[in-house]
């Protein structure tokens, strides 16, 4: 199913104690969520992937699979683009810290991929800490609508 | 996830239904870990009922191929919906796995190990 509401403006929030099974219940979530945008079907699914190791990241590595923990997601779903903002209660990481885990480790690392998945996924990927001491990380894509998808595969033949 | 097992000759064909994800993956691991140490060590893994897949997948199936390889054993892939194929190609991953279309290609290439 894709819509095509041109004034698409839905804003959700919600919070979720720290928990393995966060990524999956987000993930249920977005699946719902991606089917009201007019995103390509492949969009939608690698957008959730990137959904999905921005969250698993939190519960593992910022939250520290502490269950006393939070994880706050604000889904905001525009007109030309979905934005998703997951926070947790831990330090954060950096660029250099992920490219160093990466680089260090090969290509048989057992982890170390999630952000690098969801960097190459999303239009723009930004994290930071907030002033209420949680760290964020903010994900965003544009739709790509059927016809820039034809003119790309156009390009691609040529 | 659901994981059926079926051993034709020393071939073991591990069929996966539904997601491979943080939650999964490690019972994957165990579960593979467990049949390469009663030396089940050519591995297919039939991926058609694999709805979803991310890092924490990718992951466990790095680990698994790593202990094959080190009882010199062999891994292969099958069946993997294109969007699935997708997230080992962004990963580079599809350079270690080996992946066939469908489980009779993987087990021809295993029987002529």
């Amino acid at each position: 199913m894709q819509r095509t509401d041109s004034n698409l403006n839905e804003h959700i929030k919600m919070e979720m104690l720290n928990s393995i099974r966060s990524p999956q219940i987000v993930d249920e979530l977005m699946k719902a969520l991606v089917e009201l945008t007019p995103m390509l079907d492949k969009e939608k699914y690698r957008f959730r992937v990137a959904i999905s190791e921005i969250v698993t990241n939190s519960y593992l590595h910022g939250n520290q699979q502490n269950p006393e923990r939070t994880i706050w997601i604000s889904i905001l779903i525009l007109t030309n683009r979905i934005e998703i903002v997951v926070e947790d209660e831990g330090d954060g990481f950096t660029e250099s810290a992920i490219s160093r885990k990466y680089e260090s480790d090969g290509i048989y690392a057992s982890g170390g991929r999630g952000i690098k998945i969801a960097q190459k996924i999303a239009d723009k990927i930004e994290w930071y800490h907030t002033d209420r001491g949680t760290f964020a990380v903010s994900v965003c894509k544009y739709y790509k609508l059927p016809n820039e998808e034809a003119v790309e595969s156009v390009k691609v033949k040529v | 996830m659901d994981i059926k097992q079926k051993d034709q000759g020393d071939i073991t064909i591990l069929s996966l239904n539904g997601r491979l994800d943080l939650e999964s993956s490690t019972r994957l691991k165990s579960e593979t870990d467990s049949l390469i140490t009663d030396r089940h060590n050519k591995l297919i893994f039939d991926f058609k009922g694999v709805n979803f897949i991310n890092s924490s997948g990718l992951g466990a199936l790095v680990s698994i191929l790593k202990n094959v390889n080190s009882c010199s054993g062999k891994v292969i892939l099958t069946g993997l919906a294109p969007y699935v194929k997708e997230v080992f190609e962004i990963t580079q991953l599809s350079n270690i796995f080996e992946i066939y279309k469908d489980e009779r290609q993987a087990m021809n290439k295993l029987k002529s190990m």
